[in-house]
């Protein structure tokens, strides 16, 4: 239904997705991919559009890092020209500011929720997730 | 009802307040442990870190059957028990609670511990307690997270 690309600088994709898989469990939703120094970014887009092309009937979810970006960059172009891709029939997503919180919303909504529904869902827990912990210990009156 | 009985000695993390409480459905935490029920920053604590939507109870060992037995038979409630150690779940056993199935989800290593799961360690008076208890009729599982294959956790003993 839903398939996610955690796709960001160096290790930190493939990192993240271990760690949604330490704690949620893996339900086969996410996959990484890695910009690394020195990598092409036409064959960093190419490998993204080969895991798109593997899932042609799921709707894509990209999660890239840094807005603005190399990475997140790629998304937006993949994003903006998808609809005229022969071989991809579902709907692309794209989030920059990936964290945890997000990505371990996704995998659990991620075979029941539709991606309009998932895609709202996500970004609200994202942002949820940021806290400042000394003012939240300080607002709760613990020193 | 009650939802899962679990032995996790980091208590209230990532793999229960979100993996499990979704596997679940859970909405409730039942928290048995006296250090952080007697501990007012380590309660607190527990409390500002459950995700919204999840109701945490932290109770000690002495009253802990009240509060299972009333989470029990509560039919809104989907709570998962947490106990650091085994022998809590066997204490409260012997204080009234009927409990079937204890799920072994972490137990850290310590000196004289070997490893029986990829987040369990046990010496063998942890795992006489476990086959005692066994003896009884409570079934062992050790799945870390829900998604790991549920196996006879006995068996690796």
């Amino acid at each position: 239904m839903n398939y996610g690309i955690v796709a960001t600088h160096g290790n930190m994709g493939s990192a993240m997705v271990e760690t949604v898989r330490d704690i949620v469990g893996d339900n086969g939703s996410l996959v990484s991919a890695g910009f690394h120094r020195g990598d092409d970014i036409d064959g960093f887009r190419a490998e993204l559009m080969d895991i798109i092309a593997e899932h042609p009937d799921d709707d894509i979810f990209i999660f890239t890092d840094l807005f603005g970006g190399s990475c997140a960059n790629t998304a937006m172009k993949l994003l903006s020209q998808h609809t005229a891709s022969p071989f991809f029939r579902g709907k692309l997503y794209g989030f920059a500011g990936a964290n945890l919180s997000m990505l371990i919303a996704f995998s659990a909504g991620s075979k029941i929720l539709p991606g309009e529904r998932l895609r709202d869902i996500i970004t609200d827990e994202s942002r949820r997730s940021i806290i400042d912990m000394g003012k939240a210990l300080a607002k709760r009156g613990v020193k | 009802m009650i939802v899962l009985y679990r032995v996790d000695d980091r208590l209230v993390h990532g793999q229960v307040a979100v993996g499990w409480k979704n596997a679940l459905e859970a909405n409730h935490l039942i928290v048995v442990d006296d250090e952080v029920f007697q501990n007012d920053f380590d309660r607190s604590l527990m409390e500002m870190s459950v995700p919204t939507g999840l109701k945490l109870t932290v109770t000690s060992v002495g009253e802990a059957c009240g509060s299972i037995k009333k989470a029990d038979s509560d039919s809104a409630l989907r709570s998962i028990v947490l106990v650091k150690t085994p022998d809590i779940f066997q204490r409260l056993m012997a204080l009234g609670c009927l409990i079937k199935e204890v799920n072994i989800g972490g137990m850290r290593f310590s000196p004289g511990k070997e490893q029986v799961t990829r987040a369990v360690f046990l010496n063998d008076a942890d795992k006489a307690l476990i086959r005692e208890m066994a003896a009884k009729g409570v079934s062992f599982e050790g799945r870390i997270v829900p998604t790991d294959k549920k196996g006879d956790f006995l068996q690796l003993l």
